[in-house]
């Protein structure tokens, strides 16, 4: 919605692109047009053709499992919110055109071409799921139980199917088991799907869980799986509580195939555990954890733009440059660079945005539109003069309300100088007449009751203020949505109700206001706290795009944890890469570079704030102004003094490990036997977390040992293997050469001892192997631990400065997990990189540049414009007792001590009216949604009976 | 034959959720009684006791608040404090006499179209099963004395400091147990609402403090002892002393 609402976005649906010519900075890109056979200036989304549309077909946005007419919109908030028709299934009977009262119709329509020239291209094509037809033996689209996970989210679905009742397809019954199967898809060689799908195991466990919520009576739900991958912020938790609170069963097994139980409708998996044993168990349903494939028509257009693809159709990036595809000035996001989850897709298009923002800086502001207002009318002190404008809305209003009817009873009240029915408000002509009538009636508010004020309030009050009128003089009552499409069979009492909305309506139109947005003057330099690599990353993404930047590096050197890392798992060399990065970052003429330096204190709001640094706790240096803020103070690997790590010089961490490799210590690359453990103090009641690259991390070292002595016995004992992605690759490839992988359960740990044979202590390690069901004991020439990442100590002392949150692991707490991955919930601070959540160097390097592109949007700002609506502190009634202080989510609101009355910083206010509600002396008002003018609508409600 | 009552039920829906859940209602015809009338705030944190105790005064017979799932708040925490602030509501309106039934709160996502529905479909025929509030002049005295009580700056300031208090502690940097607070609150509104059914009935007439239990339906003992702090506090004064019974007055 806010994208279609933007005035610099321009969206083409429903057409394809032909061809790209040119380089960076200047493509020609040529997109067809296909028709859509409905004038998207006239469509008002009412839905009256798709009533009367006689052809019928599969609703693919439901995943086949319901019908929808030849003319369509693919769901209720799709954008743009106009109908298309789909010329495969159109009969061209002509009816739709005949229904249309607003004319959108236009079955004349050509496919067109157009070239547009562009800077830059983000490809963010996403994937499709695999057809689990290909897998046979799960029976798919030969059992109707059987479906895929997708077609499980849309039967959960409000809007599915059975209206979120969970029922099964063949006969409606409501399932008492449900089995899902993981890697459906995924981690297959066979289908030349050996790669993970990353997000099968949670998602499969959120389904799991809200089915249990749907359900009305005792679900038993089964994940068959076979190694549980939930690595990302959190998910390890939820993976826990899945098991502990919700009591869903997870069988480590492969699946040999399912049947239908003769004439049930039920499913008989027949599946092999871990030790072997064979078992057949029934159930209602069984859903496939479908996992993500390109695509032949997105592995078709990266062809076509030259870009380079993997083996799967993936775009290819580097661990170094996650968001640049092989070609200049081309980008990418999402899950056409490989399976990912939403947090991630989401940092990688803020990264990708970020990425071209530096590549284009120079054209910065020139094709930007701006629209130009004429000057306000002043209102203040004038008796409220209301124009009133009732919509029939074709016939979705006036078919069921008596629209004339409510417009007349509108213009009996005291100050309605004018009202007005139309047969579409929303229309461009209608739009025309009411700053028409403001004009002639010298109207100083205006009442709309049409559809709802969540999609059309912005487009009228854009209509107020090019008649000059402040856009908060504008009230608007639904009595579409919420009257004549949910009364239709009551028109008498649907007809009062919308006299009594419009009543309610005009009351508090009376008592609105004319709102000024606060406009604020802002700093644009960036200050970035942690100068490892993601710090690093976002401070050149910021100078490249031309502004200050402040880094500030507790230690003396730049470079944090990546200093310990020498390559990655996919072979990228880390040093050379940090040496660049480095030596790019110190000689930007933009970058000012503290290392060495305490962060003190820190007061201000975006665009605002004051930063105190100290050298070594002592020596207060300067206060740097800046108008945002990116954390970026990284983490390390916790040496976790067990299984005689710091006792035994044998005993190593993985980084250790590495650096021993690195430099060719011969104890650790000419041994013969070799022991790795991973989730050492992670995922246990001290640290119920997954550190998500221990696995890659030890899977790499054993790669690279394996390449200088391929005769080393290498043993990793793990708990899951946790390979997402196309990193699953790797652990293949350590399997093809030999490496063992042993599993170990969290209460059957492993036991390292030190035995003395003759004139040695031999390092011994203990346990038991579930296969074979038996003890095993490796005696060890090297030991090395896979340790937790934890967060970096000073954190907690920014958090408290910054007044931004923590979780309980000492990691920053994201404004929302999956939509704003990088975001506070207080404006104009930003967070990327380790101090967020563990993850690997290319994760920090795309969200290093996510940080760095969401905080240009603030610093590209010439000054800040604060939201209208927002709260009020009457200083005559303030007692200063700080209620409202302690509720406002976002610090907005702070007690002045010595005058003691309560300030509420417009600049970060978000205007929920929290704080009005709880204001115990009535000083507090929220504009817009005043005490009073909350009052008179309950006291105008009833007026008439 | 006698008309079927009903109900006038007044809703408060929040913006981004349940707001969103009822336009989706419409634009799937999800059909559903015409008896609300809705208010649009942007987060049900907004909504105040105030308001629900002045729709039940203004003549509504039921209350319907509704917002986000919690957890999905478009203020990250707004509807946790309007559950706080809903459930006092309640345990006021059931001290006032009021069913605490005739307000609901509940939750609705902006997917949920036909959940929407369904609570006003079921909350309407729920109250239309309670029946009209009534318009008894006893039962407004009860409801005025609520909506006073719930002005009042001492029951404000303890809703508004709750989640603090019981999550993260006071300044003494103790927690108070959930189960401690919902007796203390308690104790404090029923005194606070007492004390207003007492000023209310002094506004006018002066009276002595066995008029005030017969009208107030408290025991004399219970008058007198809210009398000291109403006094105290300035707000009643003595007006006279008849024979040997004293009369008490609305302080001005």
């Amino acid at each position: 919605m806010e994208l279609a609402r933007h005035l610099n976005v321009n969206i083409i649906t429903n057409a394809e692109i032909k061809q790209v010519q040119g380089k960076a900075g200047n493509f020609l890109v040529t997109v067809v047009k296909r028709p859509r056979y409905i004038d998207l200036s006239k469509c008002t989304g009412c839905g009256e053709c798709a009533r009367h549309c006689p052809t019928i077909t599969l609703d693919s946005y439901n995943q086949g499992l319901t019908r929808r007419a030849a003319i369509f919109i693919r769901y209720a908030q799709a954008v743009p919110h106009a109908f298309m028709i789909d010329r495969e299934q159109c009969i061209g009977c002509g009816l739709c055109e005949k229904v249309c009262l607003a004319g959108a119709v236009n079955y004349a329509e050509q496919q067109e071409e157009d070239t547009i020239n562009v800077g830059s291209i983000i490809l963010s094509l996403g994937n499709r799921v695999f057809d689990p037809r290909l897998n046979f033996e799960y029976g798919y689209s030969r059992y109707p139980n059987v479906i895929t996970s997708l077609e499980f989210e849309r039967i959960l679905s409000a809007t599915g199917p059975y209206r979120g009742n969970l029922f099964r397809p063949s006969d409606r019954e409501i399932p008492q088991r449900i089995a899902f199967i993981q890697c459906v898809g995924s981690r297959d060689e066979l289908h030349n799907r050996p790669y993970c799908s990353s997000v099968c195991c949670t998602y499969a466990i959120k389904e799991a869980i809200v089915a249990k919520e749907h359900s009305p009576t005792t679900l038993d739900e089964t994940i068959f799986f076979m190694d549980m991958r939930t690595y990302g912020k959190d998910l390890d938790r939820y993976y826990e509580r899945a098991k502990e609170e919700h009591g869903i069963r997870f069988v480590r097994s492969k699946i040999y195939g399912v049947d239908e139980v003769d004439g049930t409708g039920d499913l008989a998996i027949k599946y092999v555990t871990e030790d072997g044993a064979v078992t057949t168990e029934d159930f209602n349903l069984v859903v496939l954890s479908v996992g993500f494939e390109p695509s032949p028509q997105v592995i078709d257009l990266g062809r076509k733009l030259g870009i380079q693809l993997n083996k799967y159709g993936f775009c290819s990036t580097s661990p170094f440059s996650p968001v640049e595809t092989s070609k200049p000035g081309i980008f990418v996001c999402g899950t056409y660079s490989g399976p990912k989850d939403i947090p991630e897709t989401v940092m990688q298009a803020s990264g990708a945005a970020g990425s071209v923002s530096a590549l284009l800086a120079p054209s910065r502001k020139t094709l930007v539109k701006e629209k130009v207002y004429p000057p306000e009318i002043e209102v203040d002190g004038q008796e409220p003069r209301i124009g009133v404008f009732v919509c029939h809305c074709g016939i979705n209003i006036a078919g069921v309300v008596n629209v004339p009817e409510v417009k007349e009873y509108a213009s009996t009240f005291p100050n309605v100088v004018f009202a007005d029915d139309n047969l579409f408000t929303c229309s461009q002509d209608t739009q025309e007449k009411i700053k028409q009538k403001i004009k002639e009636h010298n109207l100083n508010r205006v009442v709309v009751a049409s559809c709802s004020p969540r999609t059309h309030e912005p487009m009228f009050q854009e209509t107020l203020r090019e008649a000059g009128l402040n856009k908060y003089l504008f009230e608007m009552t639904n009595i579409r949505d919420q009257c004549s499409w949910v009364h239709m069979h009551e028109p008498g009492r649907a007809t009062q109700k919308a006299k009594d909305l419009v009543r309610m309506a005009i009351a508090k139109a009376r008592l609105i206001e004319p709102l000024r947005q606060l406009s604020l003057d802002l700093n644009h330099t960036a200050l970035v706290i942690g100068g490892g690599i993601a710090g690093m990353t976002s401070a050149l993404n910021l100078a490249e795009q031309g502004f200050e930047v402040h880094l500030v590096e507790r230690s003396s050197e730049l470079g944090g944890a990546a200093r310990q890392i020498h390559y990655t798992l996919e072979g990228g060399d880390v040093q050379s890469y940090l040496a660049d990065l480095i030596q790019k970052v110190t000689s930007h003429p933009l970058i000012k570079i503290h290392t060495n330096v305490y962060i003190v204190d820190a007061s201000g709001y975006v665009g605002n704030f004051t930063t105190g640094l100290m050298v070594e706790r002592t020596k207060y240096i300067e206060a740097i102004k800046h108008g945002v803020t990116i954390i970026a103070t990284g983490g390390k690997e916790l040496k976790i003094n067990e299984y005689l790590y710091g006792r035994d010089p044998r005993v190593l961490t993985s980084l250790e490990l590495e650096n021993e490799i690195v430099k060719g210590n011969p104890q650790v690359t000419s041994c013969d036997n070799l022991v790795m453990i991973q989730c050492v103090g992670s995922r246990n009641g001290e640290r119920p977390y997954c550190s998500r690259v221990c696995c890659s991390q030890s899977i790499k070292n054993a790669l690279k040992l394996k390449e200088l002595n391929p005769k080393m016995n290498i043993y990793i004992l793990h708990r899951d293997v946790r390979t997402y992605g196309l990193k699953e690759e790797y652990y293949q490839q350590a399997r093809q050469k030999g490496v063992m992988f042993i599993r170990y359960d969290l209460d059957n740990k492993p036991e390292v001892r030190t035995v003395r044979e003759d004139n040695r202590y031999l390092l011994e390690v203990h346990l038991r192997d579930p296969v074979l069901g038996e003890e095993l004991i490796i005696d060890t020439d090297i030991l090395a631990l896979a340790v937790p990442i934890v967060p970096s100590p000073e954190g907690r002392e920014l958090a408290q400065l910054y007044k931004v949150p923590l979780n309980e692991d000492g990691f920053f707490v994201e404004a929302h997990v999956k939509l704003r991955p990088v975001d506070f919930a207080t404006e104009g601070v930003f967070m990327c990189g380790l101090a967020h959540s563990p993850k690997s160097i290319d994760e920090s390097i795309a969200q290093a540049k996510a940080a760095a592109s969401r905080a240009t949007t603030v610093l590209v700002k010439d000054t800040i414009l604060a939201e209208g609506i927002v709260s009020s502190v009457n200083e005559a009634l303030c007692s200063g007792c700080g209620v409202c202080e302690v509720l406002c989510p976002y610090s907005a609101i702070t007690v002045d001590r010595e005058k003691r009355v309560a300030e509420v910083n417009e600049a970060l206010c978000k205007g929920c009216g929290t704080c009005a509600a709880a204001c115990p002396s009535g000083a507090v008002q929220q504009r817009g949604f005043k005490q009073g003018q909350i009052l008179s609508m309950i006291a105008a409600a009833l007026e008439v009976s | 034959m006698a008309t079927k009552f009903e109900p006038r039920i007044l809703s408060f829906l929040c913006n981004w959720c349940s707001y969103a859940g009822a336009d989706l209602a419409g634009v799937s015809r999800f059909q559903y009684p015409p008896n609300i009338r809705v208010i649009r705030t942007m987060c049900s944190g907004r909504v105040d006791p105030v308001f629900i105790l002045g729709a039940f005064l203004s003549g509504f017979d039921a209350v319907l608040v509704l917002g986000c799932h919690l957890g999905d708040c478009h203020y990250l925490n707004g509807n946790y404090h309007a559950e706080k602030k809903m459930h006092l509501t309640q345990r006021l309106l059931g001290i006032a006499g009021v069913n605490p039934h005739r307000l609901h709160l509940d939750w609705v996502s902006a997917a949920e179209g036909m959940r929407f529905a369904q609570i006003v479909t079921n909350f309407t025929t729920q109250v239309r099963e309670l029946g009209p509030l009534g318009r008894e002049e006893s039962l407004i005295q009860c409801l005025k004395a609520a909506k006073a009580a719930v002005q009042q700056e001492k029951v404000r300031w303890l809703v508004g400091k709750e989640l603090d208090l019981i999550e993260k502690g006071n300044i003494f940097g103790e927690k108070i147990t959930p189960s401690k607070w919902e007796t203390l609150l308690n104790a404090i509104i029923e005194g606070e609402y007492k004390k207003m059914r007492i000023t209310l009935q002094l506004e006018e007439t002066p009276r002595s403090v066995k008029e005030i239990a017969d009208f107030s339906k408290l025991s004399p003992l219970e008058v007198s002892s809210h009398l000291t702090d109403l006094e105290e506090a300035g707000q009643v004064r003595l007006h006279s002393i008849a024979d040997r019974t004293p009369k008490y007055v609305r302080a001005r």
